[in-house]
């Protein structure tokens, strides 16, 4: 029993230690708050982390959440009392709730110079844009054999609806992963009425081997072998002829073409002012970091003039779709109850 | 002051602060909350499915319990013992590792999946077989315990008067393990209508949310708080009802004398046997064998694809937060069965025993909400100091800490404290020299309950995990959800050896009691 008693209060000191050590540091440090992926060894924050610790001497705390969307809601939680300088992984299915917050302010205009044009989150310049990729289903050819090659021969309604091709696909949850939710919005902007957007999805769940909360639960499912397609990025690909050398994951490309998604970066209102914004933005959209993000976030970076590495070179660039913005919050809500409805009635 | 009086203070002070408090200010919000806007977004299959694939679920696991309690009494084959311990080992697997392990067996690409390629995995299959691996075995052990203590004389009357073997049973020993079985039914169906991981990984979408899921989506991703509240509501309301059939204590039992030993079915006599046999381990294997076999195999290649500087802070902080746990419910679990023995007022007795059983019939997400809501201005500080997590936990693990202690302590004699009176010892004296070294042995078994408890639980943990830290069972389900599913093998594994070690712990204590 002593050795237990003991033990707790070597852990309870330690942890008052530390606490004490990280007050005293914060107001030398940078907070961000982020989704997972974008943590851990190599990654992209990985990379931000060390460059900014050694170009300012400050500290970067990177706090991960399973979503974008649960660290933008710990911000609404925290409120005024929030951690958070930054919120790092913004896409435009949570654009419009960040906004709605008004917890955030508006990047300044300089870090928008370098940038390429088309890839933005909004006029208002709320969020600085630092990757975007463009939405694809994935598939190993090794397990799936199309009578004929489908790419750039169909449109997704045809692909979707077409009894030969799809028996095992995974697709993200939208009520959970701003993946699934803008794959939803691309379904609804092609099909262009309710009735034909129901008709669509009716159609697509028998095909559907599950539907994953999340990305990476999602492609690992696939990698898994659990499903023959997965809703992911084109430059899931170039991850594969990068890391793995292995050359069967192909990209399914449709003539009607794809969506961007595009992540960005928020300054939260109650950091203001911080003189760790401007390094920490700086580093973000710089020529240094930009050239990392293709191959940690396996995604374009969004900096105008970044040379890509060999393995996104290969990749074909699909047309793109643009998704308006004009969707607010409660028809977010409303869209993704009337899909849950549907996928609820499925046979 | 009297050990009773502060036995009593320790215990309703946690209690109100941590439980009642948080819960009933949890019920006064959602009364005030509940309007037909907010329940207009609540579908009603969602309470329907809840509670539908909870019953399955139970039924199913009750069938399966059943029959595996009544051929491991009624005859003797190979591995029987191998039988019964792997039974008992299930009910304390995370909820993760066994996820991960059904995958690897039965899903689409699994070792078996890929032999029945026409069955898909995800949805209620998947659901169904992890919620029947994990509660088969609450029924295998308290049927098994009745039939072994069950008086069996009408059996045999019955029997001697022609009735079939059949009719008997479910004539005569059913209506006798009607007590046993439906505690075990409420115990299961409680588990089955709170369960969070399996649901989210196994489901599949909207389709197989549970009200589980929804009051987490409505916090962590909606962050529609009154609506996790009517569903924290409603959640509440089943559990209470199933918690109608649910006894903390056991079943009377025989006394030595009366207890009759002997088979009445004797399957070894009707060539039963080979049926019974080939029956019970071809389920075994199938349901339970396999899955750990597997997560093992494929463990020890994860296992060395980890990287030692990222193990060693989910394994500290799991650590550190099970010793905290552990300490923490033992301590509330001693007083509230040092005031369970020694309160003269039947009231008290009850209360206390019904206080320590509520657990049961709140889930995780019920706990953390309603404490996120008391707490808000101090969310913070909880998230900080792991104290929602350590809150969560020791409510969950304080019904089997305090069945385990206020059974110890029900067995202490009364003529041991008359002669301990007799001597002029005090109630302070008798607490530390008598009472303490007696039930020590629980003590301990209480303290490993708790820890194997809180290092498998990853719920709450979810809920207020903070500063990127983590533990070990919250990297693993990290580690799912991020497709390292060879990694989340190898943590699986370490948690899995984890478990195996308290359970050794927790069978030779219970063995020394």
């Amino acid at each position: 029993m002593s050795f237990w008693i003991l033990a707790l209060f070597f852990c309870c000191g330690r942890e008052a230690l530390s606490d004490s050590v990280q007050s005293a540091e914060k107001s030398e440090s940078l907070t961000v708050y982020t989704y997972d992926a974008m943590t851990g060894k190599n990654s992209l924050g990985d990379k931000l982390k060390r460059d900014f610790e050694k170009n300012t001497g400050a500290k970067l705390n990177l706090v991960s959440f399973g979503s974008v969307g649960e660290a933008l809601n710990q911000i609404v939680i925290e409120g005024k009392k929030t951690r958070a300088d930054v919120l790092l992984g913004i896409d435009s299915s949570f654009a419009n709730r960040a906004r709605s917050t008004q917890l955030f302010v508006k990047v300044p205009e300089k870090y928008f110079s370098e940038l390429q044009p088309s890839i933005d989150l909004g006029k208002d310049h709320l969020f600085l844009p630092f990757d975007y990729g463009y939405l694809a289903f994935i598939y190993n050819i090794q397990r799936v054999k199309f009578k004929s090659d489908p790419s750039n021969e169909t449109t997704l309604s045809q692909f979707i609806n077409s009894p030969e091709n799809l028996k095992r696909v995974v697709i993200e949850d939208p009520r959970t992963s701003s993946l699934g939710f803008t794959f939803l919005r691309w379904t609804q902007e092609i099909t262009k009425s309710e009735d034909n957007l129901k008709t669509l999805w009716k159609s697509f769940f028998p095909k559907l081997v599950t539907i994953a909360p999340s990305w990476s639960g999602a492609y690992g499912l696939f990698l898994k072998g659990e499903a023959d397609l997965v809703l992911s990025y084109s430059t899931s690909r170039a991850y594969h002829l990068e890391k793995e050398h292995r050359s069967q994951f192909e990209i399914l490309f449709f003539k009607d073409g794809h969506p961007l998604q595009v992540e960005g970066a928020a300054i939260v209102k109650h950091t203001i002012p911080s003189k760790w914004i401007d390094p920490f933005l700086n580093l973000l959209v710089g020529s240094e970091v930009q050239s990392q993000v293709p191959t940690t976030q396996w995604m374009y970076p969004a900096r105008k003039g970044i040379v890509l590495p060999a393995s996104f070179k290969e990749l074909p660039v699909p047309k793109s779709i643009f998704l308006s913005d004009d969707f607010t919050e409660l028809d977010r809500k409303a869209l993704i109850q009337r899909w849950s409805e549907w996928v609820v009635s499925s046979p | 002051m009297k050990p009773l009086y502060l036995a009593s203070s320790i215990f309703f002070a946690f209690i109100i602060v941590c439980l009642l408090f948080p819960v009933f200010h949890l019920v006064w919000l959602g009364v005030q909350s509940i309007n037909v806007e907010t329940l207009g977004l609540i579908p009603l299959r969602l309470v329907w499915f809840t509670c539908l694939q909870a019953l399955i679920s139970a039924v199913l696991s009750g069938v399966l319990g059943i029959s595996f309690a009544l051929a491991c009494y009624e005859t003797d084959f190979w591995g029987k013992k191998l039988i019964i311990r792997f039974s008992e080992v299930t009910f304390f697997l995370p909820t993760l590792l066994v996820t991960l392990a059904l995958i690897g067996v039965w899903g689409n690409r699994g070792w078996l999946g890929q032999m029945f390629p026409w069955l898909n995995f995800y949805g209620w299959f998947a659901v169904l077989l992890a919620h029947i691996f994990f509660n088969y075995s609450v029924f295998f052990k308290n049927v098994g315990q009745s039939l072994k203590e069950m008086d069996r004389t009408e059996e045999k009357i019955a029997l001697s008067l022609g009735a079939t073997k059949w009719t008997t049973f479910c004539k005569v020993s059913l209506v006798k393990l009607r007590s046993s079985i439906l505690q075990s039914f409420s115990i299961v169906f409680l588990y089955c209508s709170a369960s969070f991981f399996v649901v989210l990984i196994l489901g599949g979408g909207p389709r197989f949310s549970t009200l589980e899921t929804a009051i987490y989506q409505a916090i962590k991703v909606d962050l529609n708080i009154p609506l996790a509240v009517c569903l924290a509501m409603i959640q509440i309301c089943i559990c209470l009802l199933a918690q109608v059939f649910y006894n903390p204590q056991s079943p009377p039992r025989l006394s030595a004398e009366s207890r009759h030993s002997e088979r009445v079915y004797n399957l070894n006599s009707d060539g039963l046997r080979k049926f019974v046999f080939w029956g019970v381990w071809i389920v075994s294997a199938l349901l339970v064998l396999i899955p750990v076999i597997n997560l093992v195999v494929s463990g020890l290649g994860g296992f060395f694809k980890l990287d030692v500087s990222d193990l060693f802070q989910p394994l500290l902080l799991s650590f550190i937060v099970g010793v905290q746990v552990s300490l923490l419910t033992s301590f509330i679990a001693l007083s509230a069965a040092y005031i369970h023995k020694h309160t003269n007022l039947p009231w008290v007795r009850r209360t206390v025993s019904f206080i320590c059983t509520l657990p049961v019939a709140l889930s995780t997400m019920v706990f953390g909400l309603s404490l996120i809501l008391v707490l808000s201005t101090s969310l913070q500080w909880m998230q900080d100091k792991w104290v929602g997590v350590i809150i969560v936990q020791t409510l969950s693990a304080l019904p089997m800490s305090f069945r385990i202690l206020s059974e110890s302590f029900s067995k202490l004699e009364q003529e041991i404290y008359r002669s301990a009176e007799s001597l002029g010892t005090g109630k302070f004296q008798q607490l530390f020299l008598l009472e303490i070294p007696a039930v020590k042995k629980s003590i301990a078994l209480a303290m490993a309950t708790s820890f194997g408890i809180s290092i498998g639980e990853a719920g709450a943990v979810l809920l207020f995990e903070s500063q990127g830290k983590t533990t070990l069972s919250l990297w693993l389900f990290k580690l799912i959800g991020k497709y390292q599913f060879e990694e989340a093998q190898g943590v699986g594994l370490i948690l899995l050896l984890f478990m195996l070690l308290i359970f050794t712990m927790k069978e030779k204590w219970e063995n020394l009691r």
